[in-house]
C-alpha cells in the first residue's frame, strides 16, 4: 500500500515537474503566421494582423472556413493612412475587419453590396458613457468573391474608403495560389 | 444529441446530421463544437438528454451575418457556443413561469430590497434591476443583475401577455483602457414552436439581440431535415 502511494506520489511529481518545464518552451514558441483555409483558397495572415492578441487564440490550428475576421492596429492604419486617428474617445482606435468568402447562397444577399449604415452609439463606461459616431460599412469585392465589413468611430469615418483600400490589399497580399 | 456522422449535401456546404428531441438537423461542419479551437482549451460536456445540441457560431460568421454586430469586445472574441433545446418538453418548460422572475416583479423573497434604475442605460438600451444584497458567485468577482425592457411594478398583476422577461447579467472589470466595466447578458430565444436556443451577448451587442436572435432563428431553422418526425425522448 505504502509502495503504491509512493508510486502516485512521484508519478504526480513528475507529471508536475514535466508540466513546469514545458509551460515557458510552449509559450515561447516563435509567433509565425496563421493560416486560413476557405472555399477560394487560403490566406496566410502575419501575426500582427491577427485579431486577438490572447496566447489561446494564437495556438490555434489552420482553420477551414469562409469567415475570419483581422485586425489592422491603430498605428499601423495611422502610417499608412495620413490623418487617421490613434486614439480618440478615450479607446484606441485599431479596426477590426470582417471577411467573408462568399458561397453561391451569400453572393445572392451579398453581391454588389457597397454599404454605410451611421449610429450615436456609446462605449460601455458604466457609470459613465461615451457617445460617438460609428459607421458600419460593407463592400463586395467582385473578383476576389469576398465581402467585407468593418466599423469606424469619430473622426476616421472620413478615412472609409482608404481603409477599404487597405484591408482589400492586405488580403490580395495574403492570399495564397 | 446524437451525431450521425455521415455527410449530406446542402448548398454544397459539408454538413453532419446531428438529432435532438425527435428531430434531425445537418450542421454544417463550421458549427461543430468539438471541431472549435476553443473546444481544445475547454470542452464542453455534460448531459443534453437527448434533447439538446450544443452548436457554434464563430464572430466572424455573426459579425459577417448581422448588422451592428461587433466581433470583437473587451479584448475577447463574441460568439460562442448556442444550445439548441428541441422537443414538447422543452415547449413546456419554457411555457411555465418562472418563480424567481415573479418574485424579481413583486419584490418579494429574494428580491424583496431590489433597487430599480428608472432610467435606460445608454450603452445597453436597458434598465437595470439591482437585487440587493448583490448576487456573485465566490470565484466570480463581478456583480449579477438583472437587465430588463419594461420595469417592473409590484402593484400591478404580473404580465403574461408578452411575459416580462428580465434578463441576468453580469458586470466585470473591463480589459479595455479606461473601460469599467463589461456587460454579458444570458438570453433564451426561440427558434421555432418547440426549438429553442441560449445564447450570450455582450455590451453593446446587446442592443442588436432581435437582429442575433432572428438571424440565429433562421440559421437553426434551416438545419432542419425531418419535420415530420415528433417522437420526443
Amino acid at each position: 500500500m505504502t509502495t503504491k502511494i509512493r508510486q502516485v506520489i512521484r508519478h504526480s511529481l513528475y507529471v508536475a515537474v514535466l508540466g513546469l518545464l514545458l509551460m515557458p518552451a510552449v509559450r515561447a514558441e516563435t509567433p509565425g503566421p496563421i493560416k486560413i483555409t476557405t472555399d477560394s483558397g487560403s490566406f496566410l495572415l502575419p501575426r500582427e494582423f491577427v485579431a486577438i492578441n490572447l496566447w489561446e487564440t494564437l495556438k490555434i490550428p489552420p482553420f477551414q472556413t469562409n469567415y475570419f475576421v483581422f485586425r489592422l492596429k491603430s498605428t499601423y492604419a495611422e502610417k499608412e493612412i495620413k490623418g487617421f486617428t490613434v486614439f480618440e474617445n478615450q479607446f484606441d482606435q485599431e479596426v477590426i475587419v470582417t471577411v467573408e468568402v462568399l458561397t453561391k447562397k451569400r453572393l445572392a444577399v451579398l453581391e454588389g453590396i457597397n454599404s454605410q449604415q451611421c449610429r450615436q452609439a456609446n462605449h460601455d463606461l458604466y457609470p459613465q458613457s461615451v457617445p460617438y459616431k460609428r459607421c458600419e460599412y460593407r463592400k463586395h469585392f467582385s473578383p476576389e468573391g469576398i465581402a467585407i465589413k468593418y466599423q469606424l468611430n469619430g473622426e476616421n469615418n472620413q478615412y472609409f474608403r482608404e481603409v477599404e483600400l487597405l484591408a482589400r490589399e492586405k488580403l490580395n497580399e495574403w492570399k495564397m495560389d | 444529441m446524437a451525431a450521425c456522422g455521415n455527410k449530406s449535401g446542402r448548398s454544397n456546404v459539408a454538413t453532419v446530421e446531428m438529432s435532438a428531441g425527435g428531430k434531425a438537423f445537418a450542421v454544417p461542419t463550421q458549427h461543430l463544437t468539438f471541431l472549435q479551437p476553443s473546444a481544445r482549451v475547454s470542452p464542453m460536456s455534460g448531459p443534453t438528454g437527448g434533447r439538446e445540441l450544443s452548436v457554434h457560431f464563430s464572430a466572424a460568421w455573426l459579425s459577417a451575418h448581422i448588422d451592428g454586430y461587433q466581433p470583437i469586445l473587451n479584448k475577447g472574441f463574441e460568439g460562442g457556443v448556442v444550445r439548441v433545446a428541441v422537443g414538447s418538453q422543452i415547449k413546456k418548460d419554457h411555457a411555465r413561469l418562472h418563480p424567481p422572475t415573479v418574485d424579481l416583479w413583486f419584490k418579494r423573497g429574494t428580491y424583496e430590497n431590489r433597487i430599480i434604475m428608472d432610467k435606460r442605460e445608454s450603452n445597453t438600451g436597458f434598465y437595470v434591476i439591482q437585487p440587493i444584497p448583490y448576487q456573485s458567485r465566490p470565484e466570480y468577482e463581478g456583480e449579477q443583475w438583472h437587465l430588463a425592457e419594461t420595469l417592473p411594478d409590484e402593484s400591478k398583476p404580473y404580465p403574461e401577455n408578452p411575459r416580462w422577461r428580465p434578463y441576468l447579467c453580469s458586470r466585470t472589470k473591463g480589459l479595455i483602457e479606461e473601460a469599467e466595466v463589461f456587460t454579458r447578458c444570458y438570453f433564451s430565444a426561440k427558434a421555432a414552436d418547440d426549438i429553442f436556443f441560449d445564447i450570450n451577448l455582450s455590451s453593446e451587442n446587446l442592443q442588436i439581440r432581435e437582429a442575433v436572435f432572428s438571424t440565429l432563428a433562421n440559421e437553426i431553422n434551416s438545419w432542419i431535415i425531418d419535420k415530420g418526425a415528433n417522437h420526443d425522448h
